[in-house]
């Protein structure tokens, strides 16, 4: 394997074979949990966890598993390791997994998971295969990333829990406590899921102008 | 070494019979493994809210006070928790691990006048301050908190919110300092000794008046704090009023 394949393996998820924007999978998660950065940066981890060890133990066993039962031995190892991160975050994250609450479980719903296993681990060796899931989990994090970023910035105002505009905003810094960032009302519609859809349909707009050979003529 | 024929009906039982064997003892040595950590985080997490309602501070206070030390020390010190009946009547010096607050609430074959309720009295500097526990729907799901009493019963100490499913960045708001801050102070009745006490819909509080200004964007859930408040009070009536 050479250095320019490992290298495609990482970096194709994240734009020009997005799992999310050009694969269209995992799109349920990325509307629900983007309501601000924290929540979109953990499940983009968590998710990059589990589509790696679930894409190295498939690869691992793709000559042993039974042909008929395939996918449900792909299920159990999605859920072994989610079940996995959802109890880990609640003994060392207690506040982040109840701010995820059942998001966490519904990875195991995650049609990136299956879409990997199916496509790349159970016909690749284990290396690729692990870091094809690390390309795919990363590029599905960073849509994640930049969705809860418009929207926490838009909907509440601030970024990370900092706060950037509305009354809140700046109330420390003199110059900057009247203007423009005080005028600013919150967004109700981006603190709402359905922002996401406008938000990824944008991103998914922008990206397929710049690239056409994303666009599926048909 | 022949091929395995992995499509034979004998290799496809016993494959998935090696796997459930170690996949499930894996989960259970894992889960078996963290649940004290996770009973504990569960714990802190119930004694935290309880200790915001008591303390009533502001978020930046909450952040360096509030630390796991601290809330299980001033815990164990200072909260006695005890059970009282519909009457108002103490009937459980503590409460048993066996009660369950939200099973004992929403059992609808256990008539209002027979249901027991927990109250948390805090003692510091000869006063005594009275923490009930609330129960209620916001707009998905659940919400829940602790409502902390002045010595006279009737002043609110403070507050502390949690939720199961608030819409984030509007009904979720709940628990954020800036809506319960609002709550310090306030005294639940009128000159008359009627219940009055309003949590208004976002920006309909009268200037100047009694009451809070609810979540902006979140009316259902700002109703249900509304709702929450009113039967916590209705259901401890009788222990208020002694």
């Amino acid at each position: 394997m050479s250095d320019v394949n490992t290298r495609k393996l990482l970096s194709d998820p994240l734009l020009d074979n997005n799992p999310i924007t050009v694969q269209v999978l995992g799109v349920c998660s990325a509307l629900a949990v983007t309501g601000n950065v924290t929540n979109a940066l953990i499940m983009g981890a968590a998710v990059t966890m589990v589509t790696a060890f679930s894409n190295l133990t498939i690869s691992l066993l793709r000559n042993y598993i039974p042909s008929r039962i395939r996918m449900i031995v792909q299920l159990v190892v999605i859920a072994f390791l989610v079940t996995l991160v959802s109890l880990f975050l609640q003994a060392f994250s207690y506040d982040l997994s109840k701010e995820l609450s059942v998001y966490v479980g519904l990875i195991i719903t995650n049609c990136i998971l299956m879409g990997r296993l199916e496509a790349f681990a159970l016909g690749n060796k284990p290396l690729p295969s692990f870091l094809d899931g690390i390309g795919n989990g990363l590029g599905y994090g960073l849509i994640l990333l930049i969705v809860g970023s418009i929207r926490e910035l838009f909907g509440t105002g601030s970024l990370l829990g900092f706060t950037f505009f509305g009354e809140e905003a700046f109330h420390n810094i003199a110059f900057l406590k009247s203007g423009f960032f005080h005028a600013f009302f919150h967004n109700g519609l981006m603190v709402l899921p359905i922002a996401s859809i406008f938000i990824l349909g944008i991103i998914i707009w922008i990206q397929r102008s710049k690239n056409a050979e994303l666009v599926d003529i048909s | 070494m022949s091929k395995l024929n992995t499509d034979s009906n004998a290799y496809t039982l016993g494959f998935l019979a090696v796997m459930v064997i170690i996949v499930g003892g894996m989960l259970a040595f894992v889960s078996s493994a963290l649940k004290p950590t996770i009973d504990a985080n569960q714990e802190l997490d119930r004694r935290t809210k309880i200790m915001k309602a008591i303390l009533s501070l502001s978020a930046e206070e909450e952040a360096t006070v509030l630390v796991a030390d601290y809330v299980n020390a001033e815990y164990d010190n200072k909260v006695k928790g005890f059970l009282v009946n519909y009457s108002g009547e103490v009937v459980e010096e503590s409460i048993p691990t066996s009660y369950d607050f939200r099973k004992e609430m929403k059992d609808a074959s256990i008539p209002l006048e027979s249901k027991l309720f927990p109250v948390y009295t805090y003692e510091s500097d000869g006063k005594k301050v009275h923490v009930l526990q609330m129960i209620g729907l916001g707009l998905w799901d659940e919400i829940n908190g602790y409502l902390a009493l002045e010595d006279d019963k009737e002043t609110i100490k403070g507050v502390a919110f949690d939720h199961k499913g608030e819409t984030p960045g509007l009904g979720a708001e709940l628990v954020k300092n800036k809506f319960r801050e609002q709550f310090y102070g306030q005294t639940l009745y009128n000159e008359a000794g009627e219940y009055d006490f309003t949590v208004y819909k976002a920006g309909k509080l009268p200037a100047g008046g009694k009451g809070v200004d609810g979540l902006a964007g979140a009316t259902l859930t700002t109703d249900g704090i509304q709702a929450m408040v009113k039967s916590t009070i209705s259901n401890y009536s009788n222990y208020l009023s002694k």
